[in-house]
């Protein structure tokens, strides 16, 4: 045997070693992001990034978990998006993101240019539908902010048989800034009301937990407020009674709640048969 | 060729690098074990599971990475991630399918969880019926088989299920006096609300029956007073809470008689289940080996 072909041999046999070793090292990470467990993702991508930073994948993976997070991701984004290091299939979901987030701070025009570059340049069809449907939608929100080229229209309105229903609501939430997104919700006002105005002044009375402001936000949510309104009224009247019985005590912090959550008060207005 | 004088130092830095690629693989499986196991001990579920997961991923034979995946489905479970479960669970199949009656456990577990009662009854009785299954584990999936059947309604399939194994005497007789009582009606708690307080006496509930009908009393004095003295913005606060209350009373009867329901079916229930329990022996992992206490 050739000294060349053995040392090609013996390279061969050790990436081969270093291969079975590691495995595929983010199929973990991409299970949980999968799974949208993104707190569990953030930890395994930063894991991943100790011990090789350049991993552009694991970076986008972790910034786009952090935002499920309400964390700012926006700096991680921006440096993905524009750093022509990163492969395109990675560089363009990057700034698909970022141009998002720029749009809910209102930074509509950058926001605009972003999802045109993601929009001309994307083989993905699906990135491809998403960019086009939120550039439209941004287009038609702030037509003042940027004009796009006479060609980009004519693509756009090509691609919008491409726009599901279900695409266009995902987008318009995307869109929203969360700072107004369900400000007009009469049981969201109610209960920042009480939490910013009454609470403070009073203090955390309630034993029971979940509190009766946290029982009567997810009563909103879950049955809107026509219904949520009897469902806190209920609460008010047995809640002596649950904290006399004292059946199922909850230890938070140094302090004993009683446990009385939603589910146990609300199971029966769900239709399925096998409830 | 053999004979170059390279060839014997190359082949030997392979061996080395190789031995201690494995060395370092094995010490790292490990301790990612002896981490899944303390977190696991502490209850923190959630984090166990991911480690066991990562065990799962880390681990070369087919039958290891299934066991692995089993225990990470029966920690999310114990999260209460039961989808997150489901998925570990097809891994763990795929990949031993000798792991047939734990996964099935597990997914009549994870049914039971997501309330899909039918379909948990179906894989206890797969279990329950299977000849070759342990004793410990028939006579656990009889119970839960029979505590699946009472939900759904069916008290006498609940009660076959039981006669399938011996000695359950108890759950039989608490079935028996579950079905000696009577259920009360839902929709008549929701209409004797209609009178502030007298759906939760309906469901004996009386505490909070007084608490409602003074609570009430008292806002419909407050709107009836306001309103004969001309003090219509008085009288339009006071009528919010009372619409309030009066809106929890109706509510409050419907809740009050599913509740009683609910209470006297738990009853039945925690007679079938007495001290019925299992759980895996992590200690022999990746070997799956179940331990049931009754």
């Amino acid at each position: 045997m050739h000294p060349h072909l053995s040392g090609k041999l013996l390279c061969l046999c050790l990436l081969c070693t270093a291969g079975w070793a590691g495995g595929d090292m983010l199929q973990l990470q991409r299970e949980l992001f999968k799974e949208q467990q993104w707190q569990d993702c953030r930890i395994e991508c930063m894991r991943r990034l100790a011990e090789r930073t350049d991993d552009y994948e694991a970076r986008l993976l972790a910034a786009l978990s952090a935002m499920h997070l309400d964390m700012d991701a926006l700096p991680a984004l921006a440096e993905l998006g524009v750093n022509p290091d990163v492969p395109d299939n990675i560089r363009l979901p990057a700034r698909f993101h970022q141009a998002l987030l720029s749009w809910q701070t209102g930074d509509y025009q950058p926001a605009q240019q972003a999802l045109t570059e993601v929009f001309t340049m994307t083989d993905d069809r699906e990135l491809f539908a998403q960019a086009g449907c939120a550039l439209a939608m941004t287009l038609r929100m702030q037509p003042r902010s940027w004009t796009p080229p006479p060609d980009i229209t004519a693509q756009l309105q090509t691609a919008s048989v491409l726009w599901t229903p279900e695409l266009q609501d995902t987008t318009r939430q995307a869109l929203q800034s969360p700072r107004t997104a369900g400000c007009c919700n009469p049981g969201r006002l109610l209960i920042g009301f009480y939490r910013t105005q009454i609470r403070p002044a009073i203090g955390d009375r309630c034993l029971m937990h979940p509190s009766c402001s946290e029982y009567t936000r997810q009563a909103f949510a879950r049955h809107g407020f026509l219904l949520g309104i009897p469902i806190m009224a209920d609460r008010f009247i047995r809640e002596p009674d649950v904290i006399k019985h004292a059946q199922a005590p909850v230890i938070v912090g140094n302090k004993i709640f009683y446990a009385d959550p939603l589910d146990n008060h609300d199971w029966w207005l769900e239709t399925s048969p096998d409830h | 060729m053999p004979g170059h004088p390279l060839w014997t130092p190359l082949i030997l830095l392979a061996a080395m690098l190789l031995l201690s690629a494995l060395s370092a693989a094995a010490r790292n499986q490990e301790i990612t074990l002896q981490l899944a196991l303390e977190l696991s001990a502490e209850g923190n579920t959630q984090a166990a599971a991911l480690e066991l997961r990562r065990l799962s991923l880390m681990a070369a034979e087919p039958e290891q990475q299934a066991g692995y995946a089993w225990a990470a489905a029966h920690e999310y479970g114990r999260a209460d991630s039961w989808e997150t479960a489901d998925n570990l669970l097809n891994r763990a199949e795929q990949h031993a399918p000798q792991l047939e009656m734990p996964v099935l456990l597990l997914r009549a577990e994870s049914a039971a969880a997501q309330r899909n009662l039918a379909e948990a009854d179906f894989y206890f009785q797969i279990i329950r019926d299977n000849p070759r299954t342990d004793a410990d584990l028939r006579r656990y999936a009889a119970r839960r088989g029979a505590v699946m059947l009472t939900r759904m309604g069916d008290t006498t399939a609940a009660e076959q299920a039981l006669a399938t194994v011996a000695d359950e005497d108890n759950g039989l007789a608490a079935l028996e006096h579950y079905r000696q009582g009577r259920d009360k009606k839902p929709m008549l708690g929701g209409l004797l609300g209609i009178i502030p307080g007298l759906g939760y006496a309906y469901a004996g509930e009386y505490a909070n029956a007084l608490r409602s009908a003074i609570l009430n009393g008292l806002f419909i004095f407050g709107m009836v007073h306001t309103a004969q003295h001309d003090q219509w913005g008085a009288f339009a606060a006071i009528s919010f809470f009372e619409v309030t209350w009066y809106s929890g009373s109706i509510y409050g009867g419907l809740d009050a008689t599913n509740r009683f329901n609910r209470r006297r079916q738990q009853s039945c229930l925690d007679g079938i289940m007495g001290q019925a329990a299992y759980s895996p022996d992590f200690k022999q992992l990746p070997l799956i080996s179940l331990q049931f206490e009754f």
